[in-house]
């Protein structure tokens, strides 16, 4: 642990409208080889995916409440520039624009990172 | 006396360096600075060859060449290039992957390739049409379109990685769920304080005032979040689930440490710059000495060296030349170059020999005859993105002689802030 932040267990707030969340997801550092899976509740919304995640939407604000959004992403130090790692989430179309920076500084070459983030979708107006 | 002693003393380096980057063969490290690329050198005539080889480029690189009076003065000529991209990183660099930086061309290879250099040159005799008297400064630009695709020996270890990963997001996926399936009660509780933060607020409301209220509730709900991630991230690590997931994090370490980022393929540079003559070495005395365009394409294979070609335009305003009646004339010139460079070994190797030959054209002068450039070139990683590099060879005719100008020159490159 320490400097490193690598778990996320967070809420995000939701409003009443069919607007749709949107989430985008920055992986570094400059050469590291990442993969990710991406998960709300038991629906796969995201499989295998290396690299950045572009900006894409995860559902409607009315649809959203009490929904979890689980992500689990390894980024393995492939570059011989840096040990930083990082993984940098961004939600927006809620009440709130809202971002996450997780990191880790791997000791050695070769090393892997392992990043957990869970993200409750909530809407206080609605129980 | 002096210069035997400065010899040997350089000698006694070039050993010490060789065996410290023999010692460091032992370590999986390496350096991937395969070429300089310093354009505004190219355009004051003391670049290692004239045409460079694409690639990673480092976000900063100096230079420094001397071939004169047995090292025995400080470098007269250096350059000095940065990769902007790199040195300034900014928020939104795009994907820096290996996988983003697996693309071979398009937007971003654009952004991440651009070289701007700088070069000074003080000529210690009159060779080239450079006056001893004057100084040279040149600064230059270097595009790469098309950078080149992955060798094959990247791509495999990349796709092994890949798979390795790909196993243990699974576990990792296990991992998670079984923790929050069994959350101690202690956290749960944590999870009710922080919903209980945001009682009675109205997310559908906004209004400046409510957004004002909505930001600082998040502030409070932050601390929590951060005492919660923590006791979570505790459970994660001490889950019995984690004796597998260390297992393909060993393997893959096996092949990470021995990762080496190389290109092949088609590759394909643009590059310009310009150059200035500080006569009497003051700055407020001075003219364009030369200005020039070219373009670079090549394909590298992944063993047999790569093939490179160069197209290049230069204007030369004031040039003193020797037509074929053998009387100096002086007058602005343009000149067009075409060449080719033969670079030998594999796209992984820690030293590269390449031999080039230019042939010159004068566009704007018939009478004068055709001058023709070839050139050796031998570079050495000698430490961590640190080059020795030697040319030998004959340069385009000079001022006044036909007979070309010989070219013996060692020269050291140093690339900071990266080593792809």
């Amino acid at each position: 642990m320490g400097t490193n932040k690598t778990t996320l267990d967070t809420l995000y707030l939701v409003k009443n409208s069919s607007k749709k969340v949107e989430i985008e997801i920055a992986i570094g550092d400059t050469g590291q080889t990442s993969l990710l899976n991406m998960t709300l509740d038991e629906t796969k919304i995201v499989e295998n995916h290396a690299g950045n995640l572009e900006k894409m939407p995860i559902l409607e604000n009315n649809l959203l409440n009490g929904k979890k959004l689980k992500i689990v992403a390894t980024v393995t130090d492939t570059s011989r520039e840096t040990n930083v790692t990082y993984l940098n989430i961004k939600i927006s179309g809620g009440f709130l624009t809202r971002t996450y920076p997780l990191y880790k500084m791997v000791s050695e070459e070769g090393d892997s990172a392992d990043y957990y983030c869970q993200i409750e979708f909530y809407n206080p107006s609605e129980k | 006396m002096r210069n035997y002693r400065k010899i040997f003393l350089w000698s006694l380096f070039l050993i010490s360096t060789a065996i410290e980057a023999q010692e460091t063969n032992s370590n999986p490290e390496f350096d991937l600075l395969k070429a300089p690329i310093s354009p505004a050198s190219n355009l004051l005539g003391f670049s290692q060859s004239d045409i460079d080889k694409p690639t990673d480029v480092s976000a900063f690189m100096t230079s420094l060449q001397t071939a004169s009076n047995s090292f025995t003065q400080l470098p007269s000529n250096y350059a000095i290039d940065i990769a902007p991209y790199w040195l300034f990183k900014k928020e939104s660099l795009g994907d820096i992957t290996t996988k983003g930086l697996g693309n071979s061309s398009g937007k971003n290879v654009l952004k991440q390739s651009l070289v701007l250099s700088f070069a000074v040159r003080n000529s210690d005799s009159i060779s080239g049409n450079f006056d001893p008297q004057s100084t040279y400064g040149a600064l230059a630009f270097k595009l790469t379109i098309n950078r080149g695709e992955y060798d094959q020996t990247t791509k495999t270890s990349l796709d092994k990685i890949g798979h390795l990963q790909k196993l243990k997001l699974s576990l990792m996926e296990k991992n998670q769920n079984s923790i929050y399936e069994n959350v101690p009660k202690e956290i749960d509780s944590l999870k009710d304080k922080r919903k209980k933060i945001f009682e009675g607020f109205d997310t559908n409301d906004e209004s400046p005032d409510n957004i004002l209220l909505g930001e600082l509730l998040t502030k409070k709900q932050i601390k929590l979040d951060s005492i919660i991630s923590s006791k979570i991230e505790v459970l994660l690590l001490n889950s019995d689930k984690n004796e597998p997931i260390s297992k393909i994090d060993e393997q893959i370490k096996r092949l990470a440490d021995k990762f080496q980022l190389a290109r092949i393929g088609f590759t394909w540079d643009i590059s310009g710059g310009v150059s200035s003559e500080f006569r009497n070495k003051n700055f407020n005395n001075s003219k364009i000495y030369n200005a020039g365009v070219w373009t670079t394409l090549g394909y590298t294979w992944e063993k047999s060296g790569s093939l490179l070609g160069i197209m290049r335009y230069l204007y030369n305003p004031d040039k003193t030349i020797t037509p074929n009646s053998n009387e100096n004339i002086t007058d602005n010139i343009s000149t067009l170059d075409t060449g080719l460079r033969y670079i030998l070994g594999n796209s992984q190797a820690k030293f590269n020999c390449s031999l080039e030959a230019i042939y010159r054209s004068i566009l704007t002068d018939n009478s004068v005859d055709p001058s023709w450039r070839i050139m050796l070139n031998l570079d050495y990683a000698i430490l961590k993105n640190q080059k020795l590099t030697f040319s030998f060879g004959r340069n385009y005719d000079g001022t006044t002689t036909k007979d070309g100008n010989l070219i013996a020159a060692l020269g050291l490159v140093f690339g900071f802030g990266n080593k792809r």
